[in-house]
């Protein structure tokens, strides 16, 4: 087989992977969280496709001229993006409205045409070559590996990632031609759709914050900028008001504020100078109880805070963000009125520093409050947490504050949380609420007397009711903001007596960092009783996601059981050996290379550093792999030691912890070690697999194909899942078990190559 | 009877239901289905001051949403009526009027006309409705239909309700119809002593708690009541 049509493997996978990465961050960004599942089962379903259609219409495969099929692919992406525009798909009516259903589904066609396209080219070019697996599967995954890093370096400007794919397919398109005309058609047809590109961005979501503000009328855009984590906005509106919890008893109105926005939703409010309304705010409690010297804020939100912080008479205070986007755009924005770091709170907090004050504040905005089950929250575990205190002077605070959402159960899990990190934790806490913000604070060596009396003072001259703090009794409590039972104190006592709850409030780890995950899977049927039948916000929280996928799953599984019986029908003996090995290594690939990524937010800094480095380092050892493959033999021993470096890997990460080299740099090279070992290794079953198939009489490349496709993408849905009710450690060891599976199940023998 | 000529009937059959059907609604006064969503969808519930659930079977309430739904007007959601606002639940609207404790001669300020419904329910309870709505286009349409139906004690006007209407109050009581980032302090001044004011609250997108907050002297009581979804229909519904 030629260079070529290598070099057009690597451009085919590469605008793949390009453009389902930018679709995915586009949607995000316009739409929600929840596209980014919904454009993983849209791939799903449109790779499963195509090894299913190539596997029912074997002759396809001599017809299909590959160059034509990568032209289709460079024309599907605007397509696709421009279609997607015009479906009238509204979450909320979801509830209530069966048919949103249907709107929901008209987006697999849409979204997975491309990706049938692709899989249609790399199958056949596997399927035609497939005594060269190896160096095919090496030119496919470096191809995906050069995508995840191009989406990086593209992603600062709107269309740039867009517009590289439909080029990388152009590129494909001639690579693969074997005609000359191909060369002058497929220029032409790409350059008429470059130019559609700018109209081609999908609106935003009206359920997004900023969207709202936006229909208020009367705003202004004083910035706006795109990067990585995808796109800030800076406003200016007469209705942006920002008053967390506001003691209801001040008299003025609440001056509007310039508002920083990230992906459409509320990041941080920077102050107007105007008022006073800042010291009537419950953030001001902590502050009020003893003026810190040295206070760190941790998150773009606590811009408000800081301001409190300042005209409370702190002496320094800074404020840890994270997204170089926001810190960015807030400097701006403030012009240079907040110390502001930008850096990886656990790292920075590794440093030399030490504070009086540490204090982790509510968000900002309102989107998802509470109900983003599957978002990794690094900075609420108990080792961050740990780690804060640790880092405290003694005497210090550490403060940290949640909105307020009956009935408790975040609450519960921040009050136990915080309470937990030392032995006598519980007389060193205090807990109050407002009546929209919930807070706790902790002293490092306790409260003294005074500190009591002056924390009843002060919550007393902000309105806030006690939930807890050594010696409070019942009478003093839900006196403010009155339930018909005082449930707050009750939750307090009870998680003080380690009584079971409704709801899981144990305190989050590293190794499972879901705060907003309280659902108990035995307690599913009590549990919405008591949100009162409100399920909307798990369905938009998460529980969309999983609608998404078992839809996927279910068309999927339909699409690939077809065959199987069209196949018996003929009299065809289909082989479900080989076809369950694929699936086992698709979901085992996919479920390490997500719980990969997940655990890189903690130790690369960030989800998009995470994503970017992860990608290309695991698909491009997985492709050296492959290659490497070529001198092996197959037997159970290459599955099975794959499983064997999973296992260790989620070993390595277990023992590592918290724990770091002191650098931001040691650390991520350490990890991605670990991972690209893990990736070399993954890489060698499947190549080797398609070498022995590719070897039989009754070869079906393209069903086996579909099968890894469809088990890939399934595992990539569903890892966040698995995360979610095992940890990562538990998804690594599952994806070794799948391994194993696999091992199991590999293909008979083959001739040496 | 072949294939083909089932298929022309079945949907000759479909095409007439969908033209005639909701002509044969549209011509009565929808006094049936009212009277069945107080029955089943207010009383069924809890709602039992007699003034509420009275004037929400005289308020008719398919004039205040758009011709195109009007046949689900009597339904048990909240519907979309433009401009990203929703009509809430008829229950919503009777539990907060209901919340207010009104007795007939009060001023009241509701904030956010909206559709207008809930200030037409509002003027059977109390002697003064005074509402506003930040959207022209609401505004324009509620206060048509205020006029054309003669519902003469209410006051309309569009602005910003953050600021209350300070020139009629104080107010005996105030409802906000929106869900609230905070409890707007003008309005809190605008209460009378022991005046109530029913509002949202939570800083979520999706869960609010309807809450009282009572005036008392220079202090406040905020009491919790019933879990709500304020939702902003925004969307298709839009359009």
């Amino acid at each position: 087989m030629s260079g070529r049509t290598l070099a057009g493997v690597f451009f085919i996978t590469l605008s793949t992977l390009l453009f389902e990465i930018s679709l995915a961050s586009l949607f995000v960004i316009t739409t929600g969280h929840h596209f980014a599942s919904l454009i993983v089962s849209a791939a799903l379903l449109g790779i499963g496709c195509a090894g299913i259609f190539l596997h029912l219409f074997p002759a396809m495969l001599e017809k299909i001229e590959w160059e034509q099929g990568a032209l289709f692919l460079g024309l599907s992406y605007p397509a696709s993006l421009s279609l997607s525009g015009l479906v009238q798909f509204d979450p909320i009516q979801l509830e209530w409205n069966i048919h949103e259903l249907f709107h929901l589904a008209t987006y697999y066609p849409l979204f997975g045409v491309p990706f049938f396209l692709s899989s249609l080219v790399i199958t056949g070019i596997m399927k035609r070559h497939a005594a060269h697996a190896g160096k095919i599967y090496f030119a496919d995954m470096a191809g995906g590996a050069a995508g995840g890093a191009l989406w990086l370096a593209a992603s600062s400007s709107q269309n740039l990632a867009a517009v590289l794919c439909v080029c990388a397919a152009a590129a494909a398109s001639i690579l693969l031609g074997r005609t000359a005309s191909a060369k002058w058609k497929v220029p032409l047809c790409i350059a008429a759709l470059l130019a559609l590109y700018p109209f081609l961005t999908p609106p935003l979501s009206p359920y997004k914050e900023l969207a709202q503000y936006k229909m208020f009328g009367d705003i202004t855009f004083l910035d706006s900028a795109w990067g990585p984590e995808g796109k800030t906005d800076t406003i200016a509106s007469p209705y942006l008001r920002h008053a967390p919890g506001l003691n209801p008893v001040f008299g003025d109105a609440v001056p509007a504020g310039t508002g920083v926005f990230l992906n459409g939703g509320l990041q941080a409010v920077i102050p107007n100078m105007q008022s006073d309304y800042i010291r009537h705010l419950p953030l001001t409690l902590p502050y009020r109880l003893q003026t810190p010297e040295r206070a760190l804020i941790v998150g773009a939100a606590g811009i408000t805070e800081a301001e409190a912080a300042a005209r409370l008479g702190a002496g320094s205070v800074k404020v840890l963000e994270e997204k170089r986007l926001l810190v960015s755009a807030i400097a701006k924005a403030a012009g240079g009125r907040y110390e502001l770091a930008r850096a990886n709170p656990r790292l920075y907090l590794y440093g030399p520093g030490r504070y009086d004050l540490i204090s982790v504040p509510v968000a900002a905005g309102t989107e998802g409050i509470g109900t983003n089950v599957l978002s990794e929250n690094y900075l609420l575990t108990t080792e961050f947490m740990r780690l804060c205190l640790d880092r405290l002077n003694g005497g210090g605070i550490l403060a940290a504050s949640i909105p307020l959402l009956p009935p408790p159960r975040g609450e519960a899990r921040l009050l136990r949380l915080i309470a937990g990190l030392e032995p006598d934790g519980w007389q060193n806490t205090a807990a109050y609420r407002s009546w929209g913000t919930f807070h706790v604070i902790y002293k490092k060596g306790g409260f003294t007397g005074n500190d009591l009396q002056t924390l009843a003072s002060v919550a007393e001259k902000l309105s806030l009711d006690p939930v807890y703090r050594p010696g409070l009794r019942k009478e003093e409590t839900n006196r403010h903001n009155i339930f018909a039972e005082p449930v707050y104190y009750n939750m307090a006592r009870s998680v003080l007596a380690g009584e079971e709850t409704l709801f899981n409030t144990s305190p989050p780890s590293i190794d499972s960092p879901f705060f907003d995950n309280y659902i108990r899977l035995s307690k599913i049927a009590e549990t919405v009783r008591a949100l009162e039948g409100r399920w909307l916000p798990v369905l938009t929280g998460g529980g969309m996601d999983v609608v998404i996928l078992l839809q996927a799953v279910f068309f999927s599984f339909i699409m690939l059981v077809l065959p199987l019986a069209v196949k018996r029908r003929q009299g065809a003996a289909a082989r479900f050996g080989p076809f369950f090995y694929f699936l086992m290594l698709g979901a085992g690939f996919m479920l390490a290379e997500v719980a990969f990524i997940q655990k890189g937010i903690l130790y690369l800094g960030g989800a998009v550093h995470a994503a970017a480095l992860v990608i290309p380092f695991l698909l491009g050892a997985s492709a050296l792999g492959g290659f490497f493959s070529r001198r092996l033999k197959p037997g159970f021993f290459v599955p099975a030691a794959v499983a064997g470096v999973v296992c260790l890997a989620a070993a390595c990460f277990k023992y590592w912890g918290y724990a770091t080299t002191g650098s931001a740099i040691g650390d991520g090279i350490i990890f991605l070690l670990v991972i690209s070992a893990c990736g070399f290794f993954m890489g060698i079953p499947y190549p080797l697999g398609l070498r022995v198939i590719g070897e039989r009489p009754d070869a079906s490349i393209p069903w086996c194909m579909a099968a890894n496709g469809f088990a890939s993408v399934a595992g990539a849905a569903s890892a966040p899942l698995v995360a979610l009710g095992v940890g990562f450690s538990g998804a690594l060891l599952m994806a070794s078990v799948l391994y194993l599976a696999a091992a199991v199940s590999i293909p008979g023998k083959v001739p040496s190559p | 009877m072949d294939m083909g000529r089932f298929i022309v009937r079945w949907h000759a059959l479909i095409f007439s239901l969908l033209l005639f059907a909701p002509a044969v609604s549209r011509a009565g006064d929808y006094s049936a289905e009212r009277n069945g969503m107080v029955e089943n969808q207010i009383i069924a519930n809890g709602i039992q001051d007699p003034g509420v659930i009275d004037a929400m079977k005289t308020v008719p309430r398919h004039k205040f949403v758009p011709p195109t739904i009007m046949s689900s007007a009597y339904e048990d959601r909240p519907l979309p009526i433009g401009e990203g606002q929703t009509i809430s639940q008829p229950f919503i609207v009777a539990f907060m009027s209901e919340l207010m404790e009104l007795h007939g001669g009060e001023r009241v300020l509701e904030i956010g006309t909206g559709s207008g419904y809930q200030a037409a329910v509002l003027s059977r309870l109390c002697k003064e409705v005074y509402t506003i709505e930040i959207k022209p286009v609401l505004h324009r349409r509620s206060s048509a239909r205020f006029k054309q139906d003669g519902y003469t004690n209410i006051h309309a006007r569009m602005g910003d309700g953050y600021y209350g209407w300070e020139e009629h109050g104080p107010f005996d009581a105030i409802m906000i119809t929106a869900a609230a980032n905070h409890i707007p302090p003008p309005l809190i001044k605008q209460l009378k002593e022991g005046g109530r004011l029913i509002l949202p609250l939570s800083r979520s997108f999706f869960f609010q708690t309807l809450a009282v907050v009572t005036r008392k002297g220079d202090a406040v009581e905020i009491r919790y009541s019933l879990p709500v979804r304020f939702v902003p229909m925004t969307g298709k519904a839009m359009k």
